[in-house]
């Protein structure tokens, strides 16, 4: 029997189905692969260097010096111990300047992890401790942003050091991709003669400790009563989330978004699964009347069955593993992190994913076919379903769910995408009904016979059309939201900027120094924008109720997880009599010049942490307690490129912080001289560039665009794989509709056209829902996103049809070319 | 199994056979007070009019369909007593069947679909047993080819040799030689005819062919859904 078996499916194979079941697996497998790996390899470099995050096995955080023996308690217990104090500051070289994260760190740094330090731009890195007193060590993004090589100078604030080393790898590197300047490794004793650490500036004081597991357990005893709220301890686990919740969430959103190719992957599946049991009906019922016993066609089935899942899957993985070489290369160059190749959790996903396609869109197929009746060889009617229809859609519907709660691991999530998800399909199903509607009545109007006929037989088929139309409006309107997003939205977002508007920061301006800049600026006849004092503080308590310090949601602490919410973060806080344009006090009243701790609550901020008009909030500032009285709450326009605060708070408040100013100003080209010349006079200023924060949204854009022009890529070849399901079904009825024609002299050209227009049509249709979809989609985003004006995008309704009639008449005609090529004697041959 | 009211050499034994299915808002009687007994090594000819029951009839006889009423043995098992599983197993070891409109299976090559049945029922020499039958029935070239691209007599021909080569102990046979021209007929019926004359083997032909059913035992006419022994 095995050779039989065998035999028949190599004659199986010629047919077409089994390919398109094998094609759309390998597309599922492939996709799902490329999309969990390459997060899966983040996540493996993260674990194996987890305790290396911290440099340390437990870092104390705070952005205020801490007032405990910590170096005393760390050497009774053994425990080795380091100190570093992370600060912006601008660098110079020369006319040269650039914002850099400086890192002073003590000699013993880094307790755990290697430190990779390049004593020349070509050279391999070595394992290195703390730069020397006088020299610096640079990511290498400086040297070319300064222009310096090796043994150059370089001005860290006051302090002129010797740049003796290219940082390779820094165990404590931050993970925040798009938003780090680059970083500058200093010995702590420079620090203090930089002259940038004053009150008010940013800083960030980190206290390490490393040793044996029970030292440092009795260390953790001894430092968690005396913390304040607004000092941190960090170990392993809680320094290693924030980057692997980011990255769980991406790679959710990859997961779901790749969901739709799986799906519609799926579809074709089913559709040719379905059209391979229903010629099979016929061979199982000449087996049955021959005698063999349901075991023995199940047999013969699964064996079928199993051998293209199998195959599918593995050419699947190999295909994805190939593919995502490249996607890895993209993501380790992003993150900067040596990638490890992965393979159990990737296969386990994608695997996994195409053996339940593959369960859940043929075994209802394939159970009807195991129970077709030996009586069917000679009553044709005698089909019996034993697969209700509602069991089928039961079915796919637990199978799709399974997915989508395997991918998203929140029921929650899966509930409401699930909900969604039908929303969208039914709202795109309602305008494929009245886009053909309206095609069926056009066709009255149209001369070509091959165009009626092409129309007629588009509406004939429009159940069966139905689940591809579905599937090319999703590839068409993916591919114009991407082309319009990335070509007009952050254009359009860009010029909506005004003329003349700020397009710098400055920041950490002292208080001695505000009357002599603010002379320079007048002297350069530019603008500056009001300037704030601002200092850095934590929300401690709201009505004497505590507020949780966790900075994530799913961060557990027994302490914390009880009280109500908090920002989760230190603030900025500013202090102000007067209000500018682009802030409005939408409740209570502005307080002005009147004293008394008032303080102004931006109105998002203040729903997110349910405050209101008349709470207490007690912040804590350093060491110091600030306790103010919510008067007013403002809408803010952030859009407005003008410094702007959660918290505005009545001056009299400021007297007791060290404090510095920020503002903003308009710069105009090529002043860029003056620019330098004024920090390099006041070294601890830092100005950021907005065009450079820009740049970066529009980097994080076209990371995004990445990934969605992935997405797309798979939706249209699954789309494509349903369209070659389903003509490979109509195959037959359109030989004998070709037959019919020809026999009563129909012109071969009539017919390529009736073929033609059908696909060309079909694609049109698809086209129009899309540009319909992608114009909806382009509105809200501009409505809640970008907050611009809403614009009608004409070329997204010229683009979507046209390209959608290309892709989908080329890719039909690929299939049908045969038929029309064929004379008649060859294709009565063929439908007997 | 049952049957031990039979007496041991009646392979087929119907009993008041009736049949009714449902058209519609109308009943139709197919079959109507059917009784038939089949001796071992016998050969019986159905004739008969054309929509008149006798392909119902013979599927009834096969296990492939149950009668609304009446009982069925067959080989000494009686069909009703049987589940479809069962069934199965009868006929692959006792049942040959020749079908009107042949059945072959289109991704298999003539020999395999002759080799089919053979390896079925698990007999080891399948593919010279196969290629013996094709070469038997005049068709050795045409061994590889596949059902489209015979003709209707060729693919008539690969159906028989099918039913053949597992010898089975009741061969029922629906029109054999309709598609066939005189000469191949006359094969077909030589065949038929030594199978049961050398292995006594039953045969059950359902036909139009006078000097086919002139060879037979006994020759019934079924007119109506009624059967009735008929004198040539
Ligand atoms: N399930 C059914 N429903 C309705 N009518 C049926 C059904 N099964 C059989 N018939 C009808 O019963 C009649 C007998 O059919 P059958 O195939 O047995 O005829 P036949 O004698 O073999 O005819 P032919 O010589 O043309 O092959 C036909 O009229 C057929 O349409
Ligand atoms: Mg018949």
């Amino acid at each position: 029997m095995n050779g039989l078996s065998w035999r028949l499916f190599i004659a199986e194979l010629r047919r077409g189905e089994l390919i398109i079941v094998c094609l759309a697996i390998i597309l599922a497998v492939s996709s799902v692969w490329l999309f969990s790996s390459v997060t899966y390899q983040v996540e493996a470099a993260l674990v194996s260097r987890s305790s290396d995050f911290l440099a340390a096995d437990r870092v104390v955080r705070s952005a205020h010096p801490v007032d405990l023996p910590l170096e005393q308690q760390a050497s009774q217990r053994q425990l080795n111990y380091a100190e570093q104090l992370l600060f912006p500051t601008m660098v110079f070289a020369g006319d040269e300047m650039a914002l850099a994260n400086v890192k002073a760190v003590s000699a013993n740094y880094p307790l755990r992890g290697e430190l990779l330090i390049r004593p020349a731009l070509l050279a391999q890195g070595e394992v290195s401790e703390a730069p020397l007193p006088g020299e610096a060590w640079l990511a290498e993004r400086l040297f070319y942003q300064l222009g310096i090589d090796i043994g150059a100078d370089i001005e860290v604030g006051d302090k002129l050091l010797r740049v003796s080393g290219v940082i390779e790898r820094e165990p404590d590197a931050p993970f925040s991709v798009f938003m780090t300047s680059p970083r500058v490794l200093i010995n702590l004793q420079d620090a203090e003669a930089t002259g940038v650490i004053q009150p008010g500036s940013r800083l960030s004081y980190r206290y390490q400790f490393a040793g044996g597991e029970a030292s440092l357990t009795q260390l953790d005893e001894w430092l968690r009563p005396r913390l304040a709220d607004n000092q941190r301890l960090l170990d392993v686990q809680s320094a290693g989330n924030p980057l692997s919740e980011a990255l769980e969430r991406a790679q959710r959103f990859l997961l779901l978004a790749g969901l739709i190719g799986v799906l519609l992957a799926s579809s074709a599946i089913a559709v040719a699964s379905r059209l391979y049991c229903r010629r099979h009906y016929d061979v199982v019922a000449i087996f049955k009347v021959l005698g063999a016993q349901r075991r023995q066609v199940q047999r013969v089935y699964l064996t079928h069955w199993c051998l293209i899942v199998l195959t599918a899957v593995l050419l699947g993985l190999a295909l994805g593993a190939v593919l995502q070489l490249p996607l890895s290369r993209v993501a380790s160059q992003a993150l900067d992190l040596e990638l490890p190749m992965v393979w159990w959790r990737p296969l386990l996903v994608a695997g996994g994913t195409g053996w339940l396609c593959a369960l859940a869109f043929t075994l209802p197929t394939l159970a009807q076919l195991f129970g077709v009746a030996p009586l069917r060889v000679i009553r044709r009617d005698h089909d019996a379903s034993v697969v209700a229809p509602w069991q089928v859609a039961l079915w796919i519907v637990l199978a799709v769910f399974v997915l989508l709660y395997w991918y998203s691991a929140s029921l929650q999530l899966s509930l409401l995408l699930m909900g969604g998800g039908m929303l969208a399909v039914l709202l795109i199903v309602g305008l494929q009904t009245l886009v053909l509607r309206g095609l069926t009545r056009w066709r009255e109007h149209s001369r070509s016979l091959g165009m009626r006929l092409a129309i007629s037989s588009l509406y004939q088929r429009a159940s069966s059309n139905q689940l591809q139309l579905l599937g090319f409006s999703i590839a068409i309107m993916l591919a114009l939201l991407i082309w319009v997003v990335q070509r007009d939205l952050i254009a359009q977002w860009e010029q909506q900027v005004p003329e003349g508007a700020p397009n710098h920061f400055v920041l950490n301006i002292a208080p001695n120094q505000l009357p002599e800049i603010q002379q320079q600026f007048a002297d350069a006849e530019l603008s500056v924008s009001q300037l704030y004092p601002m200092v850095r503080g934590r929300l401690i308590s709201v009505n004497d109720e505590a507020v949780s310090q966790r900075e994530r949601s799913d961060e557990f602490d027994e302490k914390q997880s009880e009280r109500r919410p908090g920002p989760g973060r230190e603030l900025n806080l500013s202090f102000a009599d007067t209000l500018d344009d682009n802030n409005k006090i939408v409740a209570g009243s502005w307080h002005g010049s009147e004293v008394g701790a008032q303080a102004s609550v931006e109105q998002e901020f203040a729903e997110r942490l349910g405050l209101q008009l008349g709470d207490r909030l007690l912040f804590r500032v350093g060491g110091l307690e600030a306790l103010v009285t919510v008067t007013s709450l403002r809408s803010v326009d952030w859009n407005s490129m003008q410094p702007n605060f959660y918290v505005l708070m009545s001056t009299d408040v400021l007297d007791n912080f060290g404090h510095s100013y920020m503002g903003s100003f308009h710069l105009p080209e090529g002043n860029s001289r003056w620019l330098s010349g004024l920090l390099r006079e006041f070294p601890t200023l830092v100005v950021i560039d907005v065009a450079a924060l820009i740049a970066r949204l529009q980097g994080v854009v076209e990371q995004v665009g990445l990934a969605l022009k992935l997405v797309f890529a798979i939706v249209l070849v699954a789309s494509s794989l349903v369209l070659l399901a389903q003509t490979q079904g109509s195959l037959d009825e359109r030989k004998r509709q070709l037959v019919v024609l020809r026999t009563l002299g129909a012109g071969r050209a009539t017919l390529r056209a009736s073929i033609v227009w059908e696909f060309v049509l079909l694609g049109a249709v698809a086209g129009v829902v899309a540009a319909c979809c992608s114009q909806l989609l382009l509105n809200a985003l501009q409505y809640w996103v970008f907050e611009s004006p809403l614009t009608l995008a004409w070329s997204l309704w010229l683009a979507g049809p046209i390209s959608g009639a290309l892709v989908v008449a080329l890719v039909g005609a690929l299939r049908t070319s045969a038929l029309l090529k064929l004379n008649s004697a060859q294709l009565v041959r063929r439908i007997s | 199994m049952t049957g031990q009211y039979q007496t041991p050499n009646i392979i087929i034994n119907a009993e008041g056979l009736n049949h009714r299915v449902d058209s519609g808002s109308e009943q139709l009687t197919l079959l109507k007070d059917i009784n038939l007994q089949v001796s071992q090594g016998e050969s019986v000819a159905i004739v008969g009019a054309s929509g008149s029951g006798k392909t119902t009839l013979l599927s009834m006889l096969a296990g492939l369909d149950s009668p609304s009423e009446g009982e069925i043995a067959v080989c000494g098992a009686n069909l009703k007593q049987l589940d479809e599983e069962q069934r199965a197993t009868l006929r692959r070891e006792k049942l040959g069947f020749i079908f009107q409109q042949f059945l072959l299976i289109p991704s298999l090559s003539a020999l395999d679909n002759v080799m089919l049945a053979a390896q079925l029922r698990g007999l080891d020499d399948a593919k010279a047993l196969a290629a013996e039958w094709l070469e038997r029935v005049g068709l050795r070239e045409r061994a590889s080819h596949f059902p489209n691209q015979l003709s209707g007599g060729e693919q008539q021909r690969v159906a028989i040799a099918r039913a053949f080569i597992c010898q089975p102990e009741v061969l029922f046979a629906d029109e054999p030689s309709a598609n066939l021209d005189a000469d191949n007929g006359h094969r077909i019926e030589e065949l038929l005819f030594s199978l049961n004359q050398q292995l006594g083997t039953t045969l059950v032909l359902v036909t139009h062919d006078p000097s086919l059913a002139a060879r037979c035992d006994r020759v019934q006419q079924m007119a109506g859904g009624a059967l009735s022994e008929a004198r040539p």
